[in-house]
Formats: C-alpha cells, sequence, structure tokens
C-alpha cells in the first residue's frame, strides 16, 4: 500500500512569547557619529572595489574569447604543419641540397644519402662529422634511421 | 552588451564540444555502415636484370577506396628486414617505401623487395608505383623496372 504524506499545519508562535523575547533581544546602543561615518565610509570602499572587480571580470570576458581562439588556431596551425613530427626540413618535395640530410648533395633526400653513411659505417672507413645528423657526438646507426626517415617521409618527402 | 557575447562564446564552446564528441562517436568502427571490404597483399618486385640491386626506393599511390594498411619485409636475405617507410601513410593513399643493404649477397633479376597490404572498398582498384631510387653495392644508380603482382 502506498504511503500517503498529508500536510501537517505550520506551527504558530504565540504573540505573547514573541513579544517577550523582542523585549530582551533589544539593544539600544547609541552609535556616536564619527564611528558611524567611519562604518559607512569603510562599506563604501569595499563595495566601490566590488564594482571595480566587476568592471574587470566584465572586460576580462572577450579576452578570454579572444586568448581561447589564438590558441585554438595555433593548435590547428601546429597540427596541420604537422610541427614536432619530424626535423626542421624543407617543404615537402622540396629538400634543398643544404639539407643536412642530403649526403650526397644531389638536391634531395632520399634512400642514397642514408645508404653511404651505412656502408662507410660497415666498412669502417671515414665518416665526416656533418653525417652525425642526430647530434649526439657520433656518427651511427642512430644517423642512418634518421636520414632514411626524412627520405620516406610523406609530410616532407622527397620523391620526384 | 559583453554579458551576451560571453554567453555567445559559452554557448558556441558547448555547441563545438558536442560536435566533437558526436563526431568522434560516429567515427566508431562498430557504428560504420558495412562495406565490402577486401584484405590484398601487392607483391612489390623489382627487375635489376645482371645488376646487384643494393638500395631502392618508390612511391606508392593507391586511389580512393583504397587504403595501406601494412608493410613486410621482401624474400631475398638482402631485403629481409622491414623497409624504411613513414608510419603516417598507413591509413593514406600514397606511401614511399625504401631499404638497403650493405652486404655482399645481393639479388639480381627480378626479387620481392617487399609486400605492402591494401584494403580495397571497391573493385578493380589501380595501383600507381613510381621507382625512384635503384642503386648497386657502390652506390651507383641501375636500371631497373617495378612492378606490382596482387595476390
Amino acid at each position: 500500500m502506498p504511503e500517503r504524506h498529508e500536510r501537517q499545519p505550520e506551527p504558530t508562535f504565540p504573540d505573547r512569547l514573541a513579544e517577550d523575547l523582542r523585549s530582551l533581544l533589544r539593544v539600544d546602543l547609541p552609535v556616536p557619529g564619527e564611528i558611524e561615518d567611519e562604518l559607512v565610509s569603510l562599506a563604501g570602499g569595499r563595495l566601490s572595489r566590488r564594482g571595480r572587480l566587476r568592471l574587470h571580470a566584465r572586460r576580462a570576458g572577450p579576452l578570454a574569447a579572444a586568448a581561447g581562439l589564438a590558441i585554438t588556431a595555433w593548435i590547428g596551425l601546429w597540427w596541420m604543419r604537422g610541427v614536432g613530427t619530424g626535423p626542421a626540413l624543407s617543404p615537402p618535395g622540396q629538400a634543398s641540397a643544404a639539407s643536412i640530410f642530403d649526403i650526397d648533395a644531389s638536391g634531395r633526400v632520399d634512400v642514397l644519402d642514408a645508404f653511404i653513411v651505412a656502408r662507410a659505417l660497415h666498412q669502417g672507413g671515414m665518416t665526416d662529422r656533418k653525417w652525425d645528423v642526430t647530434g649526439d657526438g657520433a656518427v651511427n646507426r642512430l644517423d642512418v634511421d634518421a636520414i632514411a626517415a626524412v627520405a620516406v617521409s610523406i609530410v616532407r618527402g622527397t620523391s620526384s | 552588451m559583453t554579458r551576451r557575447l560571453l554567453d555567445i562564446g559559452v554557448l558556441g564552446s558547448v555547441v563545438l564540444l558536442a560536435a566533437a564528441g558526436l563526431g568522434w562517436t560516429a567515427a566508431q568502427p562498430g557504428d560504420q555502415p558495412a562495406v565490402n571490404a577486401v584484405f590484398r597483399a601487392l607483391d612489390v618486385v623489382i627487375d635489376s636484370g645482371e645488376s646487384e640491386l643494393a638500395a631502392y626506393q618508390f612511391e606508392l599511390r593507391v586511389p580512393k577506396g583504397v587504403e595501406l594498411v601494412g608493410v613486410e619485409n621482401g624474400e631475398h636475405p638482402a631485403f629481409a628486414k622491414a623497409p624504411y617507410y613513414d608510419p603516417r601513410a598507413l591509413g593514406g593513399g600514397r606511401i614511399i617505401i625504401a631499404a638497403f643493404d650493405t652486404g655482399d649477397d645481393l639479388p639480381t633479376g627480378k626479387t620481392r623487395v617487399c609486400r605492402v597490404h591494401v584494403r580495397e572498398t571497391v573493385p578493380g582498384a589501380r595501383y600507381n608505383i613510381k621507382l625512384t631510387v635503384a642503386a648497386d653495392a657502390d652506390g651507383r644508380s641501375i636500371e631497373a623496372d617495378i612492378e606490382i603482382h596482387e595476390e
């Protein structure tokens, strides 16, 4: 059986008791004029500070929106341009002759650049310090892999 | 006025987030309509004639409706290791693949240099492959042909 909830009547407060309590709690304390003025001026200062804060908050709204848009645009550009996905290179398909990965100075970076370094390492021959494309102070397999990675990159691909 | 701009900004952000969420949800594989997809392996064969093949690089483009899904090594010991390629190419329509070997045992004639796995959702897909580098053990460019054998 569902429980029924009936509204109870509000409790009443006897008038006599209320009057007695009021007379007990009433405080007729005179406040000197200077103190009252000081209190009013303090309250006024606090209120005006709140007003200034509200003004700042109003100005901050559009600024925050603009900053949000700028950050979003920057992230979008970063993502589209593939920043951070590889070393700084020439534009796609246009690896310049000056690229540090263009070992044979052919004007493009391809697997032959990696092959030259790999063959030199394999044969134990001379290596050029410029081949240290990773900048770790040594010419080794990491440089070969880095050059090959650039050669096959689809973002900065060098195939003609 | 400012309050209204703020409200519009907040509302726009919420709508964008909701749209992104819906897009992400819609992109879940389980929600995609069923497509008759066929997985195929493309054997990439280079014919270097009498020259020894020490290094190669080629570019493969696949048509719309075909997706690159994987790359495997070749058959000759010189190309037994997985070739170089950009993982970002998987799922796309263009890939550059390259490999080399500094050893003495190098293939001549026709050799499968690698195998490319694709997912086809259209029949009769035609592939565009271009050999950009073929070199011998000295790094000299050699004459060679490239072709795809579809399984």
